[in-house]
């Protein structure tokens, strides 16, 4: 998939993702419900923001999202999403983990979940 | 790739090698059952080398990554997230490419490798009794993920590490790619074993089913595979199980499995197939040969 079409997709939020905290690598957060699989536990996800550059010495850039339980997921959501290009480097952030800043900033709020919420929520 | 229309009378080989079989009456396509014709060694293979335990072995890989690959795709709706289902688009492709690769090794055997890929009916692939059929749920996905991708990954580690020079070369970027399989896997498992109740303990009986027939897979035990371990092509069974253990066992031991536990599946072993009996569901056969879409392959 096109990082053009993840990213203007919005993706999709699986539940409340908690006001972006993480999961701790390895499974605080519950079962997938496919196919009845863990169909009574949560899925707690959180918004993960992606960066990558081309090639050393580049900017890095942001290139869109993912919703993941923790940071391992994150990564491999990261690199299968966004893989249209032969990246140098690619790394994942926590939106929660973002410190806005500038004169037209407004103190952080809480991912809500829900694409609305991604969607107005502004790239850094 | 080349994209240029395959010619309807592409030229037949004569014999029909054992590795082939017949295709069933009644879905035999527009080309007659010709399956890797056997041809003059290539410069690359030394005569007084037998081919054949190698060349099964290299099918063996492939037909298990293309089934693998198949059994990915099911799940490229329906998964938990679009995330997920990007993730599973994503591994079937790798699993696509690399059967492609092995495949493509088998010209060097003296195989057709076009005839090995397209036109063998379902008891004649060589693939992992786990992959016969779908996976029924998300939780025997994340099981197939950890323990058919693995086996898979540490086969081809020991392939990639022997003699066979071929391999050498490939399999390194393959097992970059499967680095991101491994990583799915591990951290998928561990989220369904975490969260206990019922997803747990569908991963639980799922991961006990496929692990007896998967070992039994990738450490055969059988003289086929004892003479590649002789002649350096392949790890021996005993540093392939050794290997697998340190791939997967932390993450089995989450729902409380451990290998030394698990019994091989060898009854009724097949040698030449490398598995026990049965085969894969014959739609899933259909897809991996590309039966619907034989009229427009290219290469």
């Amino acid at each position: 998939m096109s990082a053009g079409a993840r990213a203007g997709g919005g993706g999709a939020s699986q539940g409340d993702s908690g006001g972006g905290g993480r999961a701790s690598a390895g499974g605080e957060a519950g079962a997938g419900g496919a196919g009845g699989a863990g169909a009574a536990a949560s899925l707690r996800e959180a918004p993960y923001e992606v960066f990558a550059r081309k090639k050393r010495g580049d900017a890095l850039r942001h290139v869109g999202c993912v919703d993941a339980p923790d940071d391992v997921l994150a990564r491999v959501y990261a690199w299968t999403t966004y893989d249209e290009e032969n990246w140098f480097e690619m790394c994942v952030a926590p939106r929660s983990a973002l410190v806005r800043a500038g004169p037209a900033s407004e103190p952080a709020r809480p991912h809500a979940g829900g694409d609305a919420a991604r969607d107005a929520s502004p790239s850094p | 790739m080349r994209a240029a229309m395959r010619p309807a009378t592409r030229p037949r080989p004569r014999d029909a090698l054992e590795l082939a079989g017949e295709m069933p009456r009644g879905r035999r396509p527009g080309r007659q059952p010709q399956l890797g014709r056997r041809k003059a060694m290539s410069p690359g293979v030394p005569a007084e080398q037998n081919p054949a335990p190698l060349a099964r072995h290299v099918l063996s890989l492939a037909d298990s990554k293309r089934l693998l690959g198949i059994r990915y795709s099911d799940w490229l709706l329906g998964s938990p997230s679009i995330e997920t289902g990007i993730a599973a688009s994503s591994m079937a492709q790798d699993e696509w490419g690399h059967a492609r690769l092995l495949y493509a090794m088998l010209r060097d055997f003296g195989f057709d490798p076009f005839a090995v890929e397209h036109e063998r009916p379902a008891e004649r692939y060589y693939s992992l009794p786990a992959l016969d059929c779908e996976f029924a749920d998300w939780a025997a996905l994340t099981a197939g993920v950890v323990v058919v991708d693995g086996a898979l990954e540490t086969a081809l580690e020991s392939l990639g590490g022997g003699g066979f020079a071929l391999a050498r070369s490939r399999v390194p970027k393959m097992l970059a790619e499967e680095e991101h399989h491994r990583h799915f896997g591990a951290a998928w498992f561990r989220r369904l074993a975490a969260a206990e109740g019922e997803g747990a303990d569908r991963l639980s009986a799922a991961t006990a089913a496929m692990l007896p027939s998967t070992l039994a897979w990738l450490a055969p035990g059988d003289d086929l595979y004892a003479s590649l371990a002789e002649d350096g092509s392949v790890w021996p069974v005993e540093r392939v199980r050794e290997r697998y253990g340190e791939r997967v066992g932390a993450v089995l031991a989450s729902v409380g499995l451990r290998l030394d536990d698990v019994e091989p599946d060898r009854a009724r072993w097949d040698a030449e197939r490398r598995r026990g009996p049965g085969a894969p569901a014959e739609d899933a056969v259909e897809r991996a040969r590309g039966d619907r879409n034989r009229a427009l392959f290219v290469e």
